[in-house]
């Protein structure tokens, strides 16, 4: 298992060198200048000259290239333009929240996702797959915005037993912040929960119509055990890939769903850094994401080798 | 119901829905009686309904499959009406199940451990996991599993399939059922390891006093391995009875139609195999009257009309034992037996020609992934040569190189070593150009007609494909190659707009045959060309790439695993093991006087349908470690 961890270092290190030369160059080309943002609408041209050489922007694209991973690579991630303060400490007030969201998602994914596949696949009673298969196309269909809306105006509005938005910390006032957790996580989870449940669902049901259940049900095993023990470990490992993949979409769709709930996290941080073309934030946030996806990426496969015997990593 | 019958099956009646909404009548009015301790063979080719009586015993009918009618009494209760629960104690505890493919029947996240725990715990045998543990080591044991204590914990991937089907027996045997039912349980293995299978059930059955219910479509296997025999066709028995008799003395004419089909090690080379002519019935459209009535030579008008009942047959002259019951008309009424299988018909083939093909010390070496894996030797330094109009046979199990060796002669793959020349000129490294050339000449027809024909296109497409990858003729002139193409392999030129799921399996391998001979190759390699089929169908096809060869001059290279069958259209062979051949000879020679100890262990584990007692001496041979 270490050497495969080892064996996969120098090609996730040149994804990352690849992804922060993207993610430099993207944001050059993106229109809109960090200068003429910070000066505002009525500056002259010599203010705006002014900010750029003090912003380091009149140097050249590599050097300043150069001079952002230089600075990542001595831990110094460098100053914010437009919110101020360093981007190492925007980055860090927002990434406990933003952790608390993603991973809560996650185990709604989880959850959900199985008891989707696991229903939708099993479920004696017709109406049962019907329904399944209906809440996992809404869940699809429907944008974070839309469902986002459509909870908070069911439990908070309506029902009144949850709070539309914010946030507390969870170190601080447990109880309070599932409270507050439960919503947005739910919205973010909602979209991935369905694509893993209509994927477990397809394993669920091909595992079942394998030879080896047969052989089980010869023997006399129960119908719980068939499922539990023979159909669900057969189709768990391509769905952890796709977890792996959806871990992406809940990163990238927390963006959105903070906003909806006011969720001091990393989303926010990003609409606003982007908005107003803070690069050093901008960038230290994306190549962030590109180095937990990659890491994702390989707790996945190790997952796979753990749950298929037959594949193991030397 | 006597004491001594374990189960009883009445008017057995299982009914499929297909796709369309029509009713498939898979199993009609089967009846038959299993004794405690007694081997019953149920034989019958693909369509016959053998497997689906089998799963119905235990009510494990997949998909749309019910029983509509009919009654199983195991010790006279009813499992056709049976309540889930009722079921899950008789699955296992009572009737033991083994399946065909071993590969797939075990779960490869569990251990060999695992999957037996839970067939014991299924049943509550065993107080706790260490006596389960202890009684799983046991029962891999005693089928045969060398250091079973040890290899509990490995999972399915790490036995070869013939210790996977002892896995399954001894799973099948961990709630010590009364009768064990084994669903082609030696189809999948070499013919080395089905004897070793076939051996182990046979003394399972001495030792515990298990009854035996053996499905299979293979008489050599009857023959080796049951007492009884319950022959089926087109979802019903046609006959049942002692196997010594019925194998030696059949009443049913499928039955002697059927014996005449098995090709036979004692017949010589360049011998032609008696089909049946016909395919099976289409079990959605079946009408009154006798199944075979329409591919059976002695039918009368009463066949075609009324469905004749199973009754006892009249004793015929040289009856040794039991009495034999048939579904056949004109078989209630024959005093005598059958007319015996003509003797094989020698065909008039020409004398091989000219060198074709000359390989020499070919080798192909695979890696295993990643830098530590393991590396197999396909072929280890092969030679061999093959004239026009000359069949070269190729035997040996599997793994050991033959289907490589078709890739390499056929430049799907290219060689790593050693020389291959066609027609004089060297090929084993053709410039792109040449390779084109080569590719013409030499073509391919594989094993599985069903997974080597696209599903998507039209027979007439499958066939034109190489003559457009190969840029022959306009297209008028490729409609009409096809359709001559057709009417050469036995199809009507109408077939050329159906797709290959409207054609059976032996007719799919036809389209298969058609279109490697489209671009007039000189060398055809025809990799397991008969393996997937029945024997009756088995035996067209043959027949079939022999006329080719005659009228055609080709070349053959035909690889198989049975030996009977290659000895029949083969001048030469050649007997692979583990890459390389370690006898060559005419047919003849080889398989009457073999001179190595792997052939010889080849032919000894060749089930023939000879019942035991007509067998000769008994060939003790082991295989070569």
């Amino acid at each position: 298992m270490r050497g495969h961890v080892l064996r996969r270092l120098p090609s996730a290190l040149l994804i990352l060198f690849v992804a922060s030369l993207v993610i430099f160059a993207v944001l050059r080309l993106v229109p809109g200048d960090p200068a003429t943002s910070l000066a505002g609408p009525d500056a002259g041209p010599e203010t705006v000259a002014a900010i750029r050489e003090r912003l380091g922007l009149d140097d050249s694209l590599p050097s300043q290239y150069l001079h952002w991973i230089g600075g990542l690579l001595t831990g110094d991630l460098g100053p914010s333009y437009a919110i101020g303060g360093q981007s190492a400490d925007l980055i860090s007030d927002g990434l406990g929240a933003t952790v608390e969201l993603t991973a809560a998602a996650l185990l709604f994914v989880i959850a959900l996702g199985t008891a989707f596949g696991v229903l939708g696949a099993t479920a004696r009673r017709g109406w049962v797959r019907a329904a399944v298969r209906a809440l996992t196309t809404g869940a699809l269909a429907v944008p974070p915005f839309v469902t986002g809306v459509l909870l908070v105006l069911l439990f908070a509005v309506l029902l009144k037993v949850l709070p539309p938005g914010g946030h507390v910390s969870l170190l601080t006032a447990p109880d309070l912040a599932v409270q507050y957790l439960l919503l947005p996580a739910l919205c973010l989870a909602l979209p991935s929960a369905a694509v893993l449940g209509r994927y477990l669902k397809d394993g669920i049901e091909r595992a079942l119509a394998e030879d080896y259940v047969r052989t089980a049900t010869a023997a006399g095993v129960h119908p719980r055990r068939l499922l539990w023990r023979h159909a669900l470990p057969n189709a768990l490992p391509p769905a952890v890939t796709l977890l792996g993949m959806q871990t992406g979409h809940l990163l990238g769709g927390a963006v959105l769903v903070e906003a909806i709930f006011a969720w001091p996290g990393l989303g926010q941080l990003a609409e606003q850094a982007l908005t107003r073309r803070d690069y050093p934030v901008v960038q230290d946030l994306l190549l962030l994401l590109v180095t937990v996806f990659v890491v994702v990426q390989l707790i996945t496969d190790l997952v796979y080798a753990w749950l298929d015997p037959r594949i193991r990593w030397e | 119901m006597t004491a001594s019958e374990l189960l009883e099956v009445r008017g057995l009646d299982v009914e499929f829905t297909a796709p369309d909404g029509a009713a498939v009548r898979a199993v009609r009015d089967v009846s038959f009686t299993l004794r405690r301790g007694e081997t019953l063979a149920v034989v019958g080719e693909s369509g016959s309904g053998k497997s689906t009586t089998a799963l119905a015993l235990a009510r494990m009918l997949p998909g749309t499959g019910r029983i509509r009618a009919g009654q199983v009494l195991l010790d006279g209760q009813d499992l056709a009406t049976a309540g889930p629960q009722e079921l899950r104690q008789v699955r296992g505890a009572r009737i033991g199940m083994v399946f065909q493919d071993p590969m797939t029947a075990l779960n490869p996240v569990l251990t060999a451990g695992a999957h037996l725990d839970e067939a014991l715990r299924a049943h509550g045998r065993g107080r706790d996991k260490a006596a389960r543990r202890a009684r799983a080591a046991e029962l891999l044991d005693l089928v045969g599993i060398p250091d079973a204590g040890a290899r509990l914990d490995d999972h399915p991937h790490q036995f070869s399939g013939g210790q996977r089907q002892r896995i399954l027996i001894a799973m099948a045997l961990a709630g010590e059922p009364d009768v064990l039912v084994a669903d082609e349980p030696t189809t999948a293995l070499d013919a080395t390891v089905q004897d070793q299978i076939l051996t182990l059930l046979g003394d399972l059955n001495r030792r515990t006093g298990t009854a035996l219910l053996l499905i299979t479509h293979d008489m050599g296997v009857v023959a080796r391995s049951c007492a009884r025999v319950l022959v089926m066709y087109g979802g019903t028995v046609v006959e049942d009875g002692p196997t010594a008799e019925v194998l030696t003395r059949p009443r049913h004419p499928y039955t002697a139609g059927l014996l005449a089909a098995v090709p036979r090690l004692s017949a010589p080379s360049g011998t032609r195999l008696t089909g049946i002519p016909g395919a099976p019935p289409d079990l959605a459209r079946l009408t009154e009257g006798c199944a075979f009535a329409a591919r059976c030579a002695l039918a009368e008008d009463r066949c075609r009309t009324a469905t004749p009942p199973l009754a006892p047959t009249p004793a015929v002259p040289g009856e040794e034992s039991g009495t034999v019951r048939a579904a056949c008309w004109p078989a209630a009424e024959r005093h005598e037996p059958l007319p015996a299988a003509p003797p094989p018909v020698p065909i008039d083939r020409p004398r091989p020609g000219a060198v074709v093909l000359t390989a020499e010390k070919l080798g192909k070496t695979y890696r295993g992934r990643g830098r530590r894996g393991r590396t197999v030797t396909a072929l280890d330094g092969v030679s061999l040569t093959l004239a026009a109009g000359e069949t070269l046979g190729i035997v040996g199990e599997s793994g050991s190189g033959k289907s490589t060796l078709a890739r390499v002669l056929a430049h799907a793959h290219p060689s790593d070593s050693g020389t291959l020349r066609l027609g004089g000129r060297d090929v084993t490294r053709p410039a792109r150009r040449e390779l084109h050339t080569v590719r013409r000449s030499v073509q391919m027809v594989f094993q599985d007609p069903y997974a080597s024909l696209n599903p998507r296109m039209t027979a007439g497409e499958i066939i034109a494909e190489p003559l457009h990858a190969f840029g022959i003729g306009d297209r008028a002139g490729r409609a009409r190659r096809v359709e001559e193409l057709l009417l050469l392999v036995g199809l009507e030129p109408g077939a050329a707009h159906r797709r290959p799921r409207s054609f059976s399996g032996g007719q799919r391998q036809r389209i298969g045959i058609a279109r490697a001979l489209a671009p007039e190759p000189s060398v055809l390699v025809c990799d397991e060309p008969v393996s997937a089929l029945d024997v009756s169908v088995q035996a067209q096809i043959v027949g079939l790439l022999t006329d080719l060869q005659r009228d055609l001059g080709l070349a053959l290279i035909f690889i198989a695993h049975d030996l009977a069958v290659v000895r029949q259209v083969s001048h030469r062979i050649a007997v692979m093991h583990r890459g390389r051949i370690v006898e060559t000879g005419t047919a003849d020679e080889v398989c009457e006087n073999p001179a190595d100890p792997y052939t010889r262990a080849l032919l000894a584990a060749a089930p023939e349908p000879v019942p035991a007692a007509h067998l000769p001496r008994p060939r003790n041979t082991q295989v070569p470690a």
